[in-house]
């Protein structure tokens, strides 16, 4: 497996979009959405965690090793 | 335990070593979740039958200290994945660098989270026998706006007249408060711990494009960490912020 190296400038990208998603979070519950306040707010969490699952840690990786790696490729190779 | 280089002897190549590693952490996150499942569940089930109490509890914390320790947790992940990049591309200067930002910018998450927990103090929020919702209110504080006072004990009296046992559930929502902040922060000092022991081997030298799983494992946890403030955040501090 040949380790994939992400560029700083995804890391720039994807915290500004966290950032972003910080301000859009404190902006949506100053508004009044009735019972969905807690749907968006949570809803956001998921997309910022999500991002930082993805892009920050080599999360793909984990699939990658699952599915590949011990279910398939090491078992053919042995 | 027989180790050539880094390289453990019960391994056979330093790639399987890695995988190893990072299936074990990843596995270990999962129990993570799950123990943190249990306080969001808690959590859940307390804040739908005492959503008053939960309002007015989430109206006394600062959005701002709430918002800014957001951002710096965020930017700590920032510089814990440029610490990782760095030990890739074989940087080795910059992998101490960014390590220490890392922490110094933990720091002062777990320093704004003391300034926070002092002030719940001040305010007799703490829940105990000296828990009084209507305490700050009648007592003010060197420093306060007398404005958002007197709007912080009109709400502390409406919410009274809606439920008579607020002081009761109230304190539900400062044990959960201080229960998930708290385990938060005991995450984060784990974390602290584990940065200066990279920070220390960083110096050696020891992180290197073929030999950085360190760097990357700590770095998981403490993403993983980051992500759990991105949900407490919400969930504590904007309950029933539109009123």
């Amino acid at each position: 497996m040949s380790e994939h190296i992400v560029s700083p400038k995804v890391y720039i990208v994807i915290f500004a979009s966290l950032m972003l998603g910080t301000g859009l979070t404190v902006w949506a519950a100053f508004q009044n959405f009735h019972q969905y306040n807690i749907v968006i707010a949570l809803g956001i969490a998921t997309i910022k965690a999500t991002l930082v699952v993805l892009y920050f840690t080599p999360g793909h990786r984990m699939f990658y090793l699952l599915a590949s790696d011990y279910a398939g490729s090491d078992a053919r190779r042995l | 335990m027989h180790r050539t280089g880094d390289l453990y002897g019960h391994f056979q190549t330093l790639e399987q070593q890695k995988e190893t590693a990072t299936l074990g952490m990843w596995i270990f996150l999962v129990t993570e979740v799950l123990f943190f499942g249990g306080m969001f569940l808690t959590y859940t089930i307390n804040r739908s039958a005492f959503s008053t109490a939960f309002g007015i509890g989430s109206n006394t914390l600062d959005i701002t200290l709430g918002a800014g320790n957001t951002v710096v947790l965020i930017m700590s992940s920032l510089t814990m994945a440029m610490a990782v990049w760095s030990a890739q591309v074989g940087k080795k200067k910059l992998v101490s660098i960014f390590l220490i930002a890392t922490l110094g910018l933990g720091t002062v998450f777990l320093g704004v989270k003391a300034v926070e927990y002092k002030q719940k103090f001040d305010h007799h929020l703490i829940p105990g026998r000296g828990f009084d919702m209507k305490y700050h209110p009648s007592h003010p504080m060197p420093g306060d706006d007398p404005k958002e006072l007197a709007l912080e004990k009109n709400e502390v009296e409406e919410a009274f007249a809606h439920d008579p046992d607020i002081n009761a559930h109230g304190q539900l929502y400062f044990s959960l408060y201080f229960g998930m902040t708290g385990l938060h922060a005991l995450h984060m000092i784990v974390g602290a711990g584990l940065l200066l022991w990279l920070i220390k081997g960083s110096f050696a030298g020891r992180f290197t494009p073929q030999y950085n799983t360190p760097v990357e494992i700590v770095g998981l946890y403490w993403h993983f960490v980051d992500i759990v403030w991105i949900y407490l955040f919400p969930l504590l501090y904007l309950i029933d912020r539109h009123r």
